[in-house]
């Protein structure tokens, strides 16, 4: 009996202590979703613009940093919205490119792909890149569903204590009086990077060919990608596969760019779908110097700019099923025979 | 497995409850099956090392036990038939016979952490002597050290001797010497109990007690905060000035210094909060390895408060021995008659300490910048205990008074300074960059021309806030906890709900603070020794 009353007031200590913890958890993560004060919340412009976007672009930080929404739509008379994310997983694509098919009559959707859609281990790198996804999709069941889908269980500690910093640190805005509920640093989805990150070596005969990229594509990712294309196609939407401008200085560095060129042109003719691969577009080279580089392989503002201009004349004509082929090299080794890398 | 993560924390969580459910008898089976545990998830290709320790400990103690009881009845037995020089004869061989067990098995076991310990330290000054005449002598020793072996290993010396000096008694369970030797809470930093203090309380029934629990949580928490806040975030810090110090200024590498010593106290005592409180939440007291070090009077007084365990040990182990050895008590006499009578009473302490410090510096790592820390420590205790008496003269003489305020602020000042300078010795790399550490703090006066030049090394200001708050935290604990424990004075003065709103507030500062600092910081500084 005495056993069972200290067991009581032991169990009442706890419940108080977690009681506390536990509402003033919810009340930090309330001031996270509810705000908009991290860059990649825009919930609710999402929300607003829900029912009249017709292009969609999905992927990860180099479509992110790379694709401007506002000259798609100039260019092209459409409506977009660039979905794209740092660390973005296939899981995480798939969750936002479902929400929002579901509730735009999208016709057109940009897949941005990269080695690194093929590569990347999501159970080696962690939870980081679909963190962001809980605070960007809209509403609890969503992200109910996508914490059951996307997180291991062992995972569960670290969701838990991202969304209490990001709660507090959203409570310290509220309190000193920065807190905003919409998002100021994104422009229909499109990150405009704050400053640049560093100056590229322009040295390229020292780095010529002298790394390798991981070339393991996991079935995984794989099975994610032909699962983005199948969301696309249920909603009625035509998939078109891109791949972003990487810096001359990336291009030169890496000795198996061709091995990935070649795996997504194969994956398109079989899938059927378009891919342009950004890098070998002819205009490219002269048009986004290294210095419009935030860094090696994400574009800056400015590059943004001029890439999402010539996305856009691409699209264009996909759209009006003129052929394009002869806008871009065919491959790596013809983009080193028209620039070798001792001219450059 | 890493303390500082959910996965320790569920373990403690599921042993507690097991270790209440089960009847009172096993209660110590549950604690050396979740010892046998957490050791093998750290390596269980090294439990045989321990189980060798704890093994041979146990059947030398009884051996030694035994033969001391059959050697006291027969000679009472044989009181009446024996002459005086038969029972001496007897008494003395055996005497030497315990002492040969007792010797083999100190050899044994020393053996061993010395193996795993100094081999390459031993092997790389062998390649550097060689070298002189132009050999080689090539360390192709892979072996991985043995968790927590400089700790287990005093442990189960210190119940050794004291059984050879009846000073316990030998335990004739072998698992509970195993438990003794493996318990997981103090294996990998200590403390390094007595059996006398721990052994009664890990096989004694232990009852579930609110207040144990809740005194024994808050401790756990407050040491997760000094860990994970403070420890984790001083830590990049240090790092920076110790491997940067020749291009910082002189006062950028004393603050790194200063980092150091408030980084080490976190670390150190962080752990034994964590471990004690939850041992408190058990009913078992460890013994307390800090009382307030940083607010001793001396580097004496200062290493009777700091890792006080280990101190203990020293004291008890190797310099009483050596103090009162036979050897020393006459070379002791044999320089009074000579040399004078302060030589004769200092002497034999002298050798003493000089063994003591050398040898804890060899405890703390295998370098030659250990071994001149523990000189260092052990010539200020030297100089100091040899100018006693002067130093009194010249306190009488210029009228200062031992209980006035600011002589005594001004000794702990010095105090830690002192410690501060001769910590970083062996901590910022080899003996000569310990030496340019002092240097550049010494030498070096350009005043920096602003706060970035200052702190060079500070990354984050919400951190630097964060570290500086936590360590003016800590000492303020401190200063409360001079007559009474700040969980006590909680607990009579702060309304129970208040209390635990209070703690709450500091889980959300672990967790705002902590958990990113810790990332890559899990490890603790006294695991590495």
């Amino acid at each position: 009996m005495r056993s069972f009353k200290i067991a009581l007031k032991i169990l009442r200590t706890v419940g108080i202590f977690l009681l506390a913890v536990a509402v003033l958890s919810a009340g930090f993560v309330w001031c996270y979703l509810h705000g908009e004060n991290f860059h990649y919340q825009d919930s609710r412009e999402r929300d607003e613009l829900a029912g009249s976007v017709t292009v969609l672009v999905n992927g990860a930080s180099y479509a992110y940093m790379g694709v401007r929404p506002d000259i798609l739509d100039r260019y092209l008379g459409v409506r977009s919205y660039n979905l794209s994310g740092m660390l973005m997983t296939m899981e995480g694509r798939c969750a936002l490119l479902e929400e929002e098919l579901s509730r735009n009559p999208v016709h057109t959707v940009v897949l941005e792909v990269s080695s690194d859609t093929l590569t990347r281990n999501r159970s080696e790198e962690g939870p980081h890149g679909d963190l962001p996804i809980l605070a960007k999709l809209n509403n609890s069941g969503d992200r109910w569903r996508f914490l059951r889908r996307a997180f291991p269980i062992s995972e569960y500690p670290d969701v838990y204590y991202d969304m209490v910093s990001c709660g507090v640190e959203s409570a310290a805005r509220f309190l000193t009086g920065t807190y905003s509920t919409r998002n100021r640093e994104l422009a229909r989805g499109f990150y405009a990077t704050p400053k640049k990150n560093r100056e590229i070596d322009t040295n390229y005969m020292e780095i010529y060919h002298v790394r390798s990229l991981p070339d393991e594509i996991l079935p995984e990712n794989v099975a994610g990608l032909r699962r983005l294309l199948q969301i696309c196609r249920d909603h009625g939407a035509k998939p078109v596969l891109i791949t972003t401008p990487q810096s001359r200085y990336y291009n030169y560095l890496y000795d198996n760019l061709e091995y990935f060129q070649t795996w997504f042109s194969a994956f398109a003719a079989e899938e059927k779908v378009a891919y342009y691969n950004f890098n070998l577009a002819i205009e490219k080279v002269s048009t986004i110097p290294d210095s419009l580089y935030y860094d090696e392989n994400h574009l800056s503002p400015e590059g943004a700019e001029i890439f999402s201009a010539l996305l856009a004349r691409v699209l264009d004509a996909y759209f009006h099923g003129r052929d394009v082929s002869d806008w871009f090299y065919p491959s790596y080794a013809d983009l080193e025979i028209a620039y070798p890398v001792w001219d450059a | 497995m890493s303390i500082i993560s959910v996965s320790f924390l569920l373990l403690l969580l599921g042993l507690t409850i097991v270790y209440f459910l089960v009847p009172k008898r096993l209660q110590w089976w549950v604690l050396l099956a979740a010892s046998l545990g957490f050791y093998a998830c750290g390596g269980w290709q090294l439990l045989p090392f321990v189980f060798l320790t704890a093994l041979s400990t146990w059947g030398a103690a009884l051996w030694i036990s035994a033969r001391q009881k059959r050697d006291k009845l027969w000679l009472k037995a044989n009181r009446e038939t024996l002459t005086k020089a038969e029972r001496a004869a007897y008494k003395a061989r055996g005497n030497a016979r315990r002492r040969l067990v007792l010797v083999l098995c100190l050899v044994l076991n020393l053996g061993i952490l010395c193996a795993f310990k100094y081999v390459h330290f031993l092997l790389a000054q062998a390649d550097a002597i060689a070298a002189r005449f132009g050999g080689r002598v090539t360390d192709a020793i892979h072996w991985a050290v043995p968790l927590g072996i400089s700790f287990y290993t005093f442990q189960t010396v210190g119940y050794l001797c004291d059984v050879y000096w009846e000073k316990a008694e030998a335990e004739r369970n072998p698992f509970k010497v195993l438990l003794f030797t493996s318990f997981f809470p103090q294996i990998t930093q200590g403390p390094i109990s007595t059996w006398n203090d721990l052994g009664p309380q890990l096989f004694a029934p232990h009852d579930l007690d609110d207040r144990n629990f809740s005194r024994g949580a808050q401790r756990m928490l407050w040491g997760f905060f000094k860990k994970m806040v403070v420890a984790n975030i001083l830590s990049v810090y240090v790092a920076d000035v110790f491997a940067n110090y020749p291009g910082y200024t002189g006062l950028t590498a004393f603050l790194g210094a200063l980092c150091y010593s408030a980084q080490i106290y976190a670390d150190f005592s962080g752990y034994m909060d964590i471990m004690c409180g939850f041992c408190e939440i058990l009913g078992i007291r460890l013994t307390e390895n800090f009382e307030r070090p940083y607010f001793s009077k001396s580097v004496a007084e200062y290493w009777r408060r700091w890792h006080i365990s280990l101190g203990a040990w020293f004291k008890n182990y190797v310099y009483y021995p050596l103090a009162v050895s036979r050897w020393n008590q006459r070379l002791g006499k044999w320089s009074k008659k000579r040399l004078g009578r302060t030589v004769g009473a200092y002497l034999p302490a002298t050798i003493a300490l000089v063994v003591v410090w050398l040898a804890t510096g060899l405890w703390h790592g295998a370098s030659w910048g250990y071994i001149a820390w523990g000189g260092v420590n052990g010539l200020f205790i030297i100089f100091s205990m040899w100018m006693e008496k002067p130093f009194d003269r010249c306190k009488k003489a210029l009228r200062i008074r031992e209980s006035a305020w600011l002589w005594r602020a001004f000794q702990v000042l010095r105090t830690f300074l002192l410690v501060t300078f001769i910590k970083v010795l062996p901590e910022v790399g080899s003996l000569r960059d310990g030496l340019g550490l002092w240097k550049r703090i010494l030498t070096e006066h350009t005043l920096p021309g602003s706060l970035a030049e200052l702190l060079p090394f500070v990354d984050s200001m919400r951190n630097l806030a964060a570290a500086v708050f936590g360590s003016i935290l800590m000492f303020v604990v401190s200063l409360l906890q001079r007559r009474e424990s700040v969980r006590t004075r909680m607990e009579r003065r702060v309304p129970y709900v208040l209390r635990i709103l209070l703690f709450v507030a500091l889980f959300f500062v672990i967790l705002y603070f902590g958990v990113p600092a810790s990332t890559d910081q899990g490890g603790f500084l006294y695991a590495e020794f």
